[in-house]
């Protein structure tokens, strides 16, 4: 198992600002990295690989230094956000290629090439030209590398871009599955239910600077100014309306479009949810479905980043 | 068998030493050089010389041969004789074909890596850059020498073998040796500029075009100046030294201790290769690395 300790990482290019102090210890699971375009995700995961040099501060895996040491690379995997590739070769020549350049014999990097294609349910495609292939099974192609190896630490920029939806199925679970076995995966997308689908631990960066790290809900409730939306389905929602109008953790009651619905801004959620069941049952009134809309990882991203 | 549950174990077998990293490379790209049919066609062309030259030194050394064709072998002699001076020419007339080579090799080595983002993929595997530069203009060289320096030596070999006489080589180490460098003052600093403009770009064509530009545009510049200076001011010859080709030009027949065309020593213009190559080193180590669009 490894981790990743970043400490005091900085990056620029020239006068534009690549990632910015940035320090984070990232223990083995998978782990969502989530941005914008331009936070910095890439720079971040380049670092990481050992392509760039951090300016200032670095980063160990499993305590070693990533740069310039390249056997280390050799239980790193890295699937980049690219879109072609060597066109003219055959997806299983490809993969055998990049198996050699991890060290492979030559029968062990054929034998790994076709394993990886049938587990990326591309047999069929085993003979084909990349040129042919369809972005969804590039997209395949371009993760089996990656993972052909068997590396400790995984680095995936967006790795399920162009995919069908059972191709993405698959892959999430697959990745969920490398997490339980201990590796270590950071994950980049854009797609935030994606991310959601694999893990709640993230670290959000934006404008080059680490915003958050840890898990979803906890990251929540550390952003105290935004109030929590709950929504409440009560048959009587007027009656309730005029009980939670006394309640001093609410800030604000709505009505919604749907029949009973009740929308109620609160900045103190457990407070809310401590009292709200002896207000309701006092009143003698009855509630079908209570939901917190904006503890997901979609609202903490827009928290943050806004 | 859910798909979660098909995976790997840890390879455990003996890994490619790192020194020899940089062959993948090199054998990939030679290799898919070699599938296309329009490069085998080019190739087998810019060897053609060599094909007609192997049919000189075998009259040469068998000019009865001739007289099957109703030749008289004595006529013939003296145009089929051959001295330190036939592979000069040789390496000369084969450095059109490294120049040929040079662009449908190279202008796309790593302007193609570039284009596709996988310069990337190359850097985050446990090869080091070196193995990268060094497999990719393992390719151009491989291609170069196989223009030039290798028919030449063959050539000298055939002599011999033609010949019986396998004396003709170790009475000519000085002449293997002269090959030996002649070819690489060509191919050495034409596979750095092209790999160098390659890097910088990530289109064959504007390599190709950018490559011309830098060999054939300071040469029209010097001849202009030369023409139009005033050698009472200062010797003109030494504006030869702005320009490669004029360069590869003087340098050649110093190897061969035949008569320089520029009046200028030669060390000055070793000097400035080196620097050439020197910058095209400069330029390759800042173009390949990893870089990131900042949107």
């Amino acid at each position: 198992m490894a981790d990743i300790q970043i400490k005091n990482l900085s990056k620029w290019y020239g006068e534009v600002l690549g990632v910015s102090n940035i320090t984070a210890h990232i223990q083995p699971g998978v782990i969502g990295l989530l941005g914008p375009n331009g936070a910095g995700k890439s720079t971040l995961l380049k670092i990481l690989t050992g392509q760039l040099r951090a300016d200032t501060g670095g980063a160990t895996i499993g305590g070693i230094p990533v740069w310039n040491r390249i056997h280390l690379y050799e239980i790193i995997g890295f699937c980049p956000d690219m879109e072609k590739f060597y066109e003219r070769l055959t997806g299983w020549e490809f993969l055998t290629y990049m198996a050699r350049l991890h060290g492979m014999s030559k029968s062990k990097a054929r034998k790994t090439a076709r394993e990886a294609l049938h587990i990326m349910g591309l047999d069929d495609a085993i003979d084909k030209r990349i040129g042919a292939y369809s972005k969804g099974m590039r997209q395949r192609v371009k993760f089996a590398q990656a993972i052909l190896h068997d590396p400790e630490v995984i680095f995936l920029d967006e790795p399920m871009q162009g995919m069908d939806p059972i191709g993405r199925l698959q892959t999430a679970e697959m990745i969920r599955e490398y997490g339980r076995r201990g590796k270590t995966i950071l994950v980049s997308s854009h797609i935030l239910n994606e991310v959601e689908d694999m893990t709640h631990r993230i670290l959000v960066l934006n404008h080059g600077q680490l915003l958050a790290e840890g898990d979803v809900h906890e990251i929540r409730e550390l952003i105290e100014e935004q109030p929590r939306h709950v929504r409440i389905l009560c048959p009587e929602r007027r009656k309730l309306s005029n009980i939670l109008v006394g309640c001093s953790e609410v800030q604000t009651i709505t009505f919604g479009d749907d029949p009973g619905e009740l929308m109620v801004q609160t900045l103190s959620p457990d407070a809310f949810y401590q009292r709200l069941p002896d207000m309701v049952m006092n009143q003698g009134l009855s509630i079908d479905q209570i939901e917190t809309l904006d503890d997901n990882l979609e609202s903490v991203f827009e928290y943050l980043v806004k | 068998m859910p798909v979660y549950r098909q995976t790997y174990s840890h390879y455990e077998g003996s890994y490619l030493p790192r020194s020899l990293a940089w062959t993948l490379i090199a054998r990939r790209g030679i290799l898919h050089a070699w599938r296309k049919k329009w490069f085998r066609f080019v190739l087998i062309a810019c060897l053609f010389p060599f094909l007609v030259m192997v049919m000189r030194f075998y009259l040469a050394a068998n000019l009865d041969v001739l007289n099957y064709f109703g030749f008289d072998p004595g006529s013939v002699r003296d145009i089929l004789d051959i001295d330190i001076t036939f592979y000069y020419r040789f390496l000369i007339m084969q450095s059109f074909a490294c120049f040929i080579m040079v662009i449908l090799t190279g202008s796309d080595l790593i302007a193609s890596d570039r284009r596709t983002k996988a310069l990337t993929l190359y850097l985050s595997k446990p090869i080091t850059r070196l193995d990268y530069l060094f497999g990719k203009a393992s390719i151009a060289l491989f291609f170069l020498y196989l223009v030039q320096m290798i028919p030449c030596l063959t050539l000298v070999f055939l002599y011999a073998f033609f010949n019986e006489d396998w004396g003709y080589i170790t009475g000519n180490i000085q002449l293997i040796f002269r090959i030996i460098l002649l070819s690489h003052i060509y191919i050495v600093p034409l596979t750095a500029l092209i790999l160098a403009i390659s890097s910088m770009t990530r289109s064959r064509v504007t390599a190709t075009v950018m490559f011309c530009v830098v060999f054939f545009v300071p040469e029209t510049f010097v001849n202009i100046l030369r023409a139009l200076m005033d050698e009472s001011w200062m010797n003109p010859d030494y504006f030869t030294l702005f320009s490669l080709g004029r360069i590869l030009e003087q340098l050649s027949p110093i190897i061969f201790k035949q008569e320089a065309p520029f009046d200028v020593h030669w060390i000055w213009y070793a000097l400035v290769l080196s620097v050439i190559v020197g910058l095209c080193g400069l330029i390759l180590n800042k173009q390949i690395r990893a870089v990131d669009v900042v949107k």
